[in-house]
């Protein structure tokens, strides 16, 4: 399964947020990095299509994912960033209300969130009100319903803001292991996160990839554009900070 | 996915609580007209208050007649003639009107001038009976006059003129005569469904823009059914919501009044609060007739309103929108140059709920040839509102920014 950008643009009036993007995603984790207003969440937008492209297009299996409309959403599992959840839905009762906009079964959908309620490690809290969770617990139940539909293509933007470092290790290991069968997409501002479980990484400023590649690919850059002499003190940080240091991170 | 629509409508305290206070008020308003109501009575010179006064004043109708005929009227106001005096003083009013009630006031306002806007009680004291009281064939003379009036924003074309005179010599006659004091309540109280217009305007307008506000249309415009059935879902939740709210008020209003006194009255024909009304409908039929175009435009006010909660995205800016639609339009004057704005002004929803008042106006939309009367445009314009709405509720939700 392959999803292609193909020269994706973004444009609001007079301001361009997104600028040309191509590339080619497969199975794998990607991770997009970059400053407040790089452009990462437009783009994590149009991938899921609810953010309309300017000009280019985005494909997947050589279809044009617009053209998809629901087959694609089937597909598509998604996390926004700082979306709100319903204070008096208990958490499987928000699960359930996403299964069934995924079209799953009742059955199966009450299973499949049983099960992932208990690998976000919400199994115990499932009949209590989302309004009682804490910012972790939240994001945790984000993460969950995305995965209802064993998503093809996972996004999640800033799937680990708000957790705590526990959660964060305990997370990594998820997001790697679902990356082994689907296409994931995840932006975050932790460089360390990025580093810990990316096979790819996107560096975003302006709406252009900067710098783009496996952590060695994104070295050798490094070490080329900065004129580092030591490279085996290279951390995804420091090339982060060389492109982003006179920026809002 | 419908029930969990339904829960989110409830979950909102201000929802639960403009639901309850509109009940409430239905409550409060069925208790007031109920136990204001005064009955005269000349035995005791006293008046008598509440139930008793109700149940005292269907007595009394039951006594004077069954049926409004030529030689009942001619009898009553002679009667009146009798007394020989300024029927606006108070002394008429100690004399003979608080014995007579409601059948005066029925009497007298079916003698007034239709363009005056008060009734002239007068007109039964200046009536020639030389002729006896022409009762009915006087109405039809009355409403001919009304319709051959010049009008400072326009006359009434002649193919209009006969359109009403036919309904209004259709009309059922000779009228039943009863006490309405019970569906006079009920009619009041279906009127005051106006107010939980207000009610579906607050449930209503977050619909679609509490997504926006709280970020999840972004998740759940990327399921498989968040474009489409999720829409549906909303929608028909909304609807069911506005039915389901007005018709408990309803049921509240009517039955609350009903288990207390029953539903006398409800026979009787609706030419009883204005003779000239040109409807063959009875006060029961008029009360039903009132709820459903509550009901329709209550539901047209809503998908509207979903419309603007998909579009705008803002809650606030759409329970404006809403307060608007209901308030401002009351405070439109009428034209005195423009028919054709006179028109526009009868359909906001404000008057369009107000049918008691409007049966009796001989409005009616020209079409060409085709005379449509005010009814069934009010039921064609929201029904056409309600359709466009729908139409553009989804395009609006999904539409990327």
């Amino acid at each position: 399964m392959e999803l292609i950008l193909d020269r994706v643009t973004k444009q609001y009036k007079n301001k361009i947020a997104v600028d040309r993007l191509s590339t080619t995603l497969k199975e794998g984790v990607y991770g997009l990095l970059g400053a407040n207003g790089a452009g990462k969440t437009t783009l994590m937008r149009m991938i899921c299509g609810i953010a309309e492209i300017s000009s280019g297009e985005i494909r997947l299996g050589g279809e044009e994912i617009g053209a998809m409309e629901g087959r694609y959403r089937d597909l598509l599992g998604y996390l926004p960033q700082d979306f709100g959840y319903y204070p008096n839905f208990t958490a499987m009762e928000f699960m359930l209300y996403i299964a069934s906009l995924k079209g799953l079964n009742r059955s199966y959908a009450k299973q499949q969130s049983k099960l992932l309620l208990q690998k976000v490690g919400l199994a115990n809290e499932m009949r209590h009100k989302i309004k009682t969770f804490s910012g972790g617990m939240r994001q945790r139940l984000g993460i969950a319903q995305a995965l209802l539909n064993d998503p093809k293509i996972l996004v999640l933007d800033e799937p680990t803001a708000g957790l705590d470092p526990k959660e964060r290790v305990r997370f990594r290991n998820m997001i790697a292991e679902l990356g082994k069968e689907r296409i994931v997409i995840l932006s975050t501002h932790i460089v360390s996160d990025v580093e810990e479980i990316a096979d790819w990484i996107f560096l975003m400023k302006q709406g252009q990839f900067i710098a783009q590649g496996t952590l060695e690919d994104l070295k050798k850059h490094y070490l080329e554009v900065a004129g580092d002499e030591e490279p085996e003190k290279f951390n995804l940080e420091k090339l982060y900070l060389f492109y982003f240091s006179e920026e809002k991170i | 996915m419908i029930r969990y629509e339904w829960k989110k409508i409830f979950e909102r305290r201000l929802n639960v609580i403009a639901m309850l206070l509109g009940y409430i008020l239905i409550g409060i308003c069925a208790f007031n007209y109920v136990t204001q109501e005064r009955f005269y009575d000349e035995k005791t010179d006293s008046y008598i208050e509440g139930i008793e006064a109700i149940r005292m004043g269907q007595a009394r109708a039951k006594a004077q007649t069954d049926v409004i005929t030529e030689e009942y009227m001619t009898e009553l106001i002679s009667e009146i003639q009798s007394h020989d005096m300024d029927l606006e003083s108070d002394e008429a009013y100690m004399e003979v009107i608080r014995q007579l009630g409601d059948i005066f006031y029925f009497a007298a306002k079916s003698y007034t001038d239709m363009r005056e806007n008060i009734i002239n009680k007068n007109a039964l004291r200046e009536l020639d009976l030389t002729d006896g009281a022409r009762f009915y064939e006087h109405r039809i003379e009355k409403i001919t006059d009304y319709l051959n009036c010049d009008f400072s924003y326009g006359n009434y074309t002649e193919s209009e003129k006969a359109y009403w005179v036919e309904k209004a010599e259709h009309t059922n006659i000779p009228f039943r005569w009863g006490d309405q004091s019970v569906m006079n309540y009920i009619w009041e109280l279906v009127f005051v469904g106006v107010y939980l217009l207000f009610v579906v305007i607050i449930c209503t307008s977050s619909v679609f823009s509490a997504e926006y506000e709280s970020g999840a249309a972004f998740l759940l415009l990327t399921t498989k059914y968040g474009k489409d059935r999720m829409i549906w879902s909303k929608i028909a939740v909304s609807v069911l919501f506005v039915v389901g709210y007005l018709m408990g008020g309803a049921l509240l209003a009517v039955g609350s009044i009903a288990l207390v006194l029953g539903l006398p009255g409800a026979d009787l024909p609706v030419q009883l609060w204005n003779s000239v009304i040109p409807y063959n409908l009875t006060v029961g039929q008029a009360c039903l007739c009132n709820l459903a175009i509550i009901l329709l435009i209550g539901i047209a006010l809503a998908l509207v309103l979903l419309c603007s909660s998909a579009g705008l995205r803002s809650s606030l800016a759409t329970l404006v929108i809403g307060a608007a639609i209901i308030i401002a339009p009351a405070f439109f004057p009428m034209s005195k140059k423009s028919g054709l704005w006179n028109h526009i002004n009868y359909l906001f929803p404000v008057r369009a709920c107000n049918l008691e008042e409007m049966m009796g106006s001989f409005v009616s939309y020209k079409m060409g040839n085709v005379i449509i009367s005010y009814v069934v445009m009010v039921v064609i314009v929201y029904t056409v509102i309600s359709a466009g709405a729908l139409l553009l509720i989804r395009r609006a939700f999904v539409k990327a920014k």
